[in-house]
């Protein structure tokens, strides 16, 4: 006993240093699982008001450009309305999808696990396993949810697979991030027989629940063909510039729970 | 005495705030990301309860990880370098011993001296925290060149950091 008492005293340090990291790593491992790490993220009150504050702080600097950008957007959404209100298509009533906007109060950029923080939560009617989009293409969809804010998981985190397919010709594929560049996604499960060129849209295929059909991702702009599977790796340059987030949307689905389970009872 | 202590709590938030806001926020080249809230461990008094310092550094982390959404991450990372960092102050000890009421400085103990010791420290961080970021070894060289550069502008950012908080 006194040996032992001995040892623990001399190895104390140690002993505390090794019980912290437990705890760490059962915090890394359960932050892992998608659905269990409700509580330690970025849309807890505390820090995404701190995050927000921040964002309210320095927007200034930056109004010109989300001016621009939310300007440019007017226009192409105009410009649509145009097409639509030309082809007299009548009004579209039971519509799938409603959006809602939201600020990006908090972003980490650099990292290989990169979230969002935006200022929409439970209280807005803002829930996990929405669709976030910005004024030029997909962002990513909301993975926590507080009261008053929402941690979005977007492109850039290898988490998240994102169902596309190629704009021109209707082929689908699974889009991830490596964890490099922010600017560059990968698209795979194009079979090799499908005509590839630079340039192609890539956008939303409509498969999942989340997000409605066509919304734009990015362009194709580098792409090789695996010589053993006869599948082509895209790579694909996305839309939306997450260095320069300021304002997106949030995507609800109003049929969500009556798909999921269809989805659910097709699985069984 | 209250000085110090408002001076540490000062160097916590500005560590913490700065990181999360600032450099979290900035995307220069995919290979570089600067941890500047190591500022704040590599500053703590030479002498000071090493226990104390465990506790810090997981606060530290932890506050880091809350922002990120990545919890336990930074902590992980933070806490090793904590542990180890005794370990380290005493690799590079001057000849006859630290002095008491020191802090790792360049003014206490020269540039060279503050350079080593923190980019030891530093590098420890970074190969740790980049490896279990990516949890696995398939990305390796991408990983190493990631851990080099990223040190270096985190060394870079420490020492201007450092300059700000040891003026007094």
């Amino acid at each position: 006993m006194n040996s032992l008492l001995k040892f623990i005293l001399k190895y104390l340090f140690t002993i505390v240093f090794i019980f912290i990291e437990v705890i760490c790593f059962v915090l890394i491992f359960s932050g892992n699982d998608y659905h269990n790490s409700k509580y330690i993220n970025s849309s807890n009150a505390f820090t995404a008001n701190i995050s927000e504050k921040w964002t309210n702080l320095t927007e200034y600097t930056k109004l010109r450009s989300i001016n621009d950008s939310l300007a440019e957007e007017n226009g192409r959404l105009k410009d649509i309305l145009e097409k639509y209100r030309r082809d007299n298509i009548p009004s579209i009533e039971g519509r799938g999808f409603i959006y809602s906007s939201a600020k990006v109060v908090g972003a980490t950029v650099n990292r290989t696990k990169n979230f969002l923080t935006i200022n929409k939560g439970l209280s807005n009617n803002v829930e996990p396993e929405m669709g976030v989009v910005g004024p030029n293409g997909l962002v990513g969809i909301v993975y926590a949810s507080s009261d008053k804010y929402s941690s979005v998981l977007p492109i850039i985190n290898p988490e998240t697979k994102i169902s596309v397919k190629l704009r021109k010709n209707d082929y689908f594929g699974s889009l991830s991030w490596d964890g490099s560049d922010i600017r560059i996604a990968t698209m795979t499960e194009i079979p090799g027989y499908v005509d590839v060129n630079h340039g192609d849209l890539v956008v939303t295929s409509g498969l999942s629940s989340i997000f409605p059909e066509n919304i734009p991702v990015g362009v194709v702009k580098d792409f090789y063909k695996d010589s053993s599977t006869e599948f082509y790796t895209i790579y694909v340059e996305l839309l939306t510039d997450f260095n320069n987030i300021n304002y997106v949307y949030i995507v609800k689905n109003l049929n969500y729970h009556e798909q999921e389970q269809f989805n659910y009872t097709a699985d069984d | 005495m209250i000085n110090d202590y408002l001076k540490y709590i000062l160097l916590f938030l500005f560590s913490v705030l700065v990181q999360v806001l600032i450099f979290d926020n900035i995307y220069l080249i995919g290979y570089v990301n600067t941890f500047i809230y190591l500022l704040f461990i590599l500053m703590l008094p030479i002498e000071m309860n090493k226990y104390l310092v465990l506790f810090l550094g997981f606060i530290l982390g932890f506050s880091v990880d809350l922002f990120n959404s990545t919890p336990g991450l930074n902590a992980s990372a933070t806490v090793l370098v904590c542990y180890l960092r005794p370990f380290v102050l005493n690799v590079f000890s001057p000849r006859d011993g630290y002095e008491s009421n020191k802090t790792p400085s360049v003014k206490s103990y020269g540039l060279y001296w503050f350079i080593r010791y923190s980019l030891v420290i530093i590098l420890i961080h970074h190969t740790f925290l980049f490896f279990l970021e990516v949890f696995s070894f398939t990305h390796f060289f991408y990983t190493v060149i990631k851990i080099i550069l990223s040190s270096v502008s985190t060394l870079i950012f420490v020492f201007l950091g450092h300059l700000l908080f040891s003026g007094k």
